[in-house]
């Protein structure tokens, strides 16, 4: 009987023949099992169901595997987040796992930290190093240990924090800058609920979007983007509308039917107006203002919103009366009103907006189940299983100045997400990093932060990796998403529960009684042990996706909402000496650069701009013209906080006085995919947060642009037909 | 570089820019020395017994050493071939056998597809039950592919067998 | 299916659902061992993806608007590229499909030229996949060399499995069944993929649909990939 595991084993065995054309290519030898596994079919290609970890949506994956290679991933079509779908990143997961720079065993820093210089070492070797100075400090000072981690989830967590619970240590970090602090503040501050809303686009007739960027990189953009396509013709005979409140002309304002171009930090303020006139005009007379009203609402009247917008008071009025008539509808806000200073306050408008408006549990409304009810068999650890998406960003900062004060000893830097290259520079995340006197990183790459480790033990891939997850959003609760290696390990690397469990047991104690499982999936399988489908079922199946979803959860009434206190925001640098708002977003392709070395996405075209393998800095074609800017240009970004170049893009949707740029490019040192191109724009940002919820505020400063000489051209996507003449806009 | 390497060199850059030859007896020196002659002609074995994969998948497989063994920890057990086998079994270890039959890796073959099309084995593989050293004798030439499935009224799509 | 005879396969395309989130690209890069060339090379216009988002300005500030298209091989009835090869590399099979033989191609690129929806990609190197990014690589397809012409082929080899596997399971394709790895990847399902000769099948109901029209219709290349317009402004 042979098992899938040593499935996985034999594969390896396996003759394969070689891809490259020609017959002289040929491989010359023929390498058969020695023992076949069953059921197997050589040539034919099989599947293995897991999820997604390229962005925190959590979505559920199939991996065509042949001859003990993975092929090509598709969407898992049971898996309720995504249901067969897939994104672009999602479908360059593959790359990760192929990557010719992955670290292929442990790496000891052989230069200065930050150098990126590292001698290979076994691990053993790597073990040797790593254990004394855990079991030195576990005597002397156990709270001098630091973990620092991306935003894990499932039972990866449970172990990672039964780890440093049982080692003694309270200092474990995880920091996601993809987090949602600001949703999680506004649901609370409106509904009474710190949970994501889920939202049912699908069935909506109107839909507002307020700087939403829910089609690209927010909340979950496979989920929105298949409730996308079902709002827009998934009904016979409803069209859903959508229309669109923001600051910077994105993709997802690109497939709005109307878009209301709004100064930056003014979304909420939008949404409050809308509120405003669906009250005074008493358009949905079933909704009741209450408190609201007289707490405020009542003096945001278009008029003022319109001086504070740039938008004619009509715009609201307008909108007001095509919500009301328009039912069910719905209101989204997204990642640029929520990195503002005022984020919170933004987004608590749109979450005041959605409860007058009475589309609280309504098909095509939001409405908040109880997700996690379905982890309840876990007790405490359901929180741990599915962790609030928060970014994490108040616990790095005190982290980071508890370093400086020298009171870590020890660090491990789980797959961090990247903290030397996505925090500005007055953070001195890096600076701090050197008061710690030792660094081990568990890591797939060398990168930014990684580099100033000195051990790096390196990590399976997801796609090699057992585990589950849990999606913070897209579903009922009835989504426990399970992970199974698809390929063998391809590299002499190991999994991060893996590697904690192992350490548990050498270090002994109650730390070994904490985590007395041998590897990670018999933990997992010990955890699921009981459920009514069979884990080994359940892994066929991606995970457990027929529970019974949880129940809504009640709301407070009306008269319970109150007004969000009114929050401005933040921009550093005067108007006079930078007169451009900056915005940043998340690029759609490499995020916030955590996928800049996988070269499929590098040579994705940009959405808008159709540019690929560089940054750039998109400028209103009427403001790059006093200034003397031509398409493709050196232009010097500069902020109070520092100047980077970039190369102009003539950008027709955006406003005169709003640069935007894409994050994600201007990597020091994350690989040759990745290197060399372009400048960083979080160099250019205050370690400027959220008033709200303390989460980083990418839009927080003001620029001045000027003409550069710059190396190299951003290249373009190239279609003729399709690119934009400067004078077709020009009057 | 000397003159009896520079030679080398150029004459196995000829062998490898010549189309395979259809009569491959230079590839002799398998890792174990398998006679079809004995399995095939000598002992009534169906093709199929041992290349498992033929009416399932586009590869008609190469049996595993486990497969070998079934019979051979009885049959022939110490047959000095036999013992090369068991030693591998033993070992876990696979053989890596010298491909014979050479199709480019623009063609795609479905061997399932011809053997339940009632294609005979040897009708491509001719007189291979009879080898006792394995060669291809046939060689597989677009034309002859195309005689054949032109006879029948089988697709002559170019997509049909090409990647 | 109730129609006698062979397949003609044919895609939509709503371009009221698409959202130009560009997965289709990469899923298609991935399936079809399409490589990766360099910002250079990219900047020579040689970037090699078979489908590709254009984005059309329709009007600029204060007031922008855009539309994203996505472009594969129109595998057309007519196809320009087909009588200007002067070595019969491409052709049109009995499936409708407008298919490449890499083998014959020459590389005159004269098909390239001829192509209306500039949807071919020319090797000009021999692409590296570099170690152990091979590992990746869909053994189902070739890798094409230097000098060859590529184009979309509508995923004809997931087209062979689907066919191969009903035919084991001695039945018809089901519509639904063959799935270009564009059509299966995108998230809102903006494309479709079917059998135009199945008057039933999705695509066919599509293609129906009053919002259709054709790239460049008035070309007379009759493309088997039909759009669905875009529906902007109204709605409500």
């Amino acid at each position: 009987m042979i098992d899938r595991r040593d499935f996985l084993k034999f594969t390896g065995l396996t003759a394969f023949t070689a891809l490259f054309g020609g017959c002289e290519k040929l491989s010359r030898t023929i390498v058969p099992f020695v023992i076949p596994p069953e059921n197997y079919v050589l040539g034919e290609a099989l599947w293995y169901a897991t999820a997604c970890r390229m962005c925190p949506a959590g979505c559920g994956t199939l991996v065509r595997i042949s001859e003990g290679r993975a092929k090509k991933i598709e969407g898992n079509p049971k898996h309720p987040v995504n249901r067969g779908k897939l994104c672009a990143r999602g479908q360059a997961a593959l790359q990760g796992l192929y990557h010719p720079e992955r670290l292929r065993q442990p790496m000891k820093l052989a230069g200065a930290r930050g150098s990126g210089s590292y001698t290979p070492i076994t691990w053993p070797e790597a073990l040797a190093i790593l254990m004394p100075h855990l079991a030195k400090i576990r005597s002397e000072a156990p709270e001098s240990l630091l973990m620092l981690s991306g935003r894990m989830r499932g039972h990866a967590n449970v172990v990672a924090d039964r780890f440093m619970k049982g080692f003694g240590s309270p200092n474990r970090v995880s920091w996601e800058p993809l987090g949602h602090d600001a949703q999680l503040a506004a649901s609370e501050a409106i509904y009474g609920i710190r949970d994501l809303p889920e939202y049912d686009l699908a069935n909506a007739r109107y839909a507002l979007s307020f700087g939403g960027d829910f089609l690209e990189t927010g909340l979950s953009p496979v989920h929105f983007g298949r409730a996308y396509g079902a709002m827009r013709q998934g009904r016979e005979t409803v069209r859903g509308k959508l229309v669109h409140f923001g600051s910077r002309f994105s993709m997802t304002s690109a497939n709005a039917d109307v878009y209301f171009p709004v100064a930056p930090g003014t979304e909420g303020l939008a949404a409050l107006a809308i509120a405003h006139v669906l009250l005074r005009d008493k358009l949905l007379p079933q909704a009741a203002g209450g408190g609201v009203w007289d707490g405020g609402l009542k003096e945001i009247t278009p008029e003022a919103v319109s001086r504070r917008t740039g938008l004619p008071p009509s715009a609201f009025v307008e909108t007001a009366r095509e919500l009301a008539g328009n039912r069910p509808a719905i209101a989204l806000a997204g990642t640029g009103p929520a990195t503002m200073g005022n984020g919170t306050y933004n987004l608590s408008c749109v979450a005041l907006l959605n409860a007058l408006a009475g589309n609280y549990g309504t098909p095509g409304g939001i409405s908040f189940p109880d997700r996690r009810a379905t982890l309840s068999r876990f007790g405490g650890d359901a929180q741990l299983i599915a962790p609030a998406p928060e970014s994490g960003h108040g616990a790095l900062r005190a982290a980071t100045d508890r370093m400086r004060k020298g009171a870590f000893r020890v660090a491990l830097l789980l797959e961090p997400s990247n903290p030397a290259f996505a925090l500005p520079p007055a953070f001195r995340f890096e600076e701090a990093l050197g008061h710690v006197p030792f660094i081990a990183a568990m890591a797939p790459f060398i990168d930014e932060t990684t580099a100033h480790a000195d051990l790096i033990l390196p990590t399976s891939h997801f796609l090699e990796s057992w585990g589950d997850d849990f999606a913070p959003m897209g579903h009922a609760g009835n989504a426990i998403t399970l992970m199974q290696p698809v390929i063998s390990v391809y590299h002499d690397t190991r999994a991060i529960p893996d590697i904690l469990l192992a350490a548990a047991r050498e270090l002994g104690g109650p730390l070994a009684s904490a985590l007395p499982a041998g590897n990670f999936r018999e933990y997992l399988a010990n955890a699921y042990a009981g459920m009514e489908i069979p884990f080994e079922q359940a892994l066929q199946e991606g995970g457990y996706f027929r529970m019974k979803p949880g129940p809504l959860r009640p709301l407070p009434k009306d008269a319970g909402h109150s007004m969000p206190k009114a929050s401005e925001p933040a921009f550093a640098g005067s108007p006079d000496r930078y007169p451009f708002v900056l915005r940043l977003y998340p690029s759609n392709s490499l995020l916030d650069g955590r996928h800049a070395n996988l070269p499929w996405l590098q040579e994705l075209p940009d959405p808008l701009t159709t540019a690929v393998w560089r940054n750039w800095v998109e400028i209103n074609p009427d403001t790059a013209l006093k200034l003397g800017i031509a398409e493709g240009d050196g232009v010097a970004v500069a902020s109070p906080a520092g100047t980077i170049r970039a190369h102009a893009v003539l950008h027709p949707g955006l406003a005169p006085d709003v640069v935007a740029m894409p994050l994600g490019q201007g990597h020091g040192r994350y690989g040759k995919f990745a290197g060399g191109r372009g400048e960083n724009p979080f160099t250019l940002l205050p370690d400027a947060t959220d008033a709200g919820s303390g989460s980083p505020a990418w839009q927080s400063t003001r620029v001045a642009l000027s003409k550069v000489a710059l190396k190299g051209r951003l290249v373009r996507f190239g279609f003729p037909e399709g690119q934009w003449k400067p004078d077709q806009f020009i009057a | 570089m000397n003159r009896p390497i520079l030679l080398a060199v150029l004459l196995s850059l000829f062998a490898a820019t010549a189309f395979p030859p259809g009569e491959a007896s230079a590839l002799s020196g398998q890792p174990v020395p398998f006679s079809h002659k004995t399995h095939v002609a000598g002992n009534g074995i169906d093709c199929r017994f041992c290349h498992i994969y033929a009416t399932r998948s586009a590869s008609a497989g190469i049996p595993s050493v486990a497969k070998c063994m079934s019979c051979h920890r009885v049959v022939a057990a110490g047959n000095p071939s036999v013992k090369l086998v068991a030693r591998a079994a033993d070992e876990k270890r696979a053989i890596a056998w010298n491909r014979v039959a050479k199709l480019p890796d623009h063609v795609y073959f479905p061997h399932h597809k011809m053997v339940n099309a009632g294609v005979p084995c040897l009708f491509c593989h001719p007189g291979v039950d009879q080898a006792v050293e394995t060669v291809q004798k046939r060689a597989f030439t677009m034309g002859w592919c195309m005689a054949c499935h032109r006879q029948r009224g089988v697709s002559i799509d170019c997509w049909t067998c090409h990647k | 299916m109730s129609h006698g005879g062979g397949h003609k396969w044919g895609m939509a395309i709503d371009l009221d659902r698409c959202t130009g989130c560009n997965a289709c690209m990469v899923a298609c890069s991935a399936e079809n061992n399409v490589p990766i060339t360099s910002e250079d090379q990219a900047g020579k216009g040689r970037l090699m993806h078979w489908i590709r988002v254009n984005r059309y300005w329709q009007s600029g500030w204060p007031r922008p608007e855009s539309v994203h298209i996505p472009v594969p091989c129109m595998h057309c009835g007519k196809a320009p590229c087909e009588p200007v090869c002067p070595v019969y590399a491409t052709y049109h099979n009995e499936e409708n499909l407008n298919a490449m033989v890499y083998n014959r191609c020459v590389g005159t690129r004269y098909c390239a030229n001829n192509c209306p929806y500039s949807v071919r990609v020319f090797n000009w190197f021999d692409n590296k996949w570099e170690g152990p990014l091979d590992e990746q690589l869909n053994p189902d397809l070739s890798v094409r060399s230097r000098g060859v012409m590529e184009k979309c082929t509508f995923c004809i080899q997931r087209i062979r499995r689907a066919k191969e596997q009903a035919s084991t399971e001695n039945r018809a394709l089901r519509d639904g069944e063959v799935v270009p790895a564009c059509v299966q990847t995108c998230p809102p399902g903006a494309l479709l993929f079917g059998d135009l000769n199945d008057p039933d099948s999705e695509v066919s109901r599509a293609v129906r649909n009053l919002r259709r029209f054709r790239l460049m219709e008035h070309l007379g290349t009759e493309p088997s990939v039909t759009y669905l317009k875009r529906v902007k402004g109204g709605g409500t």
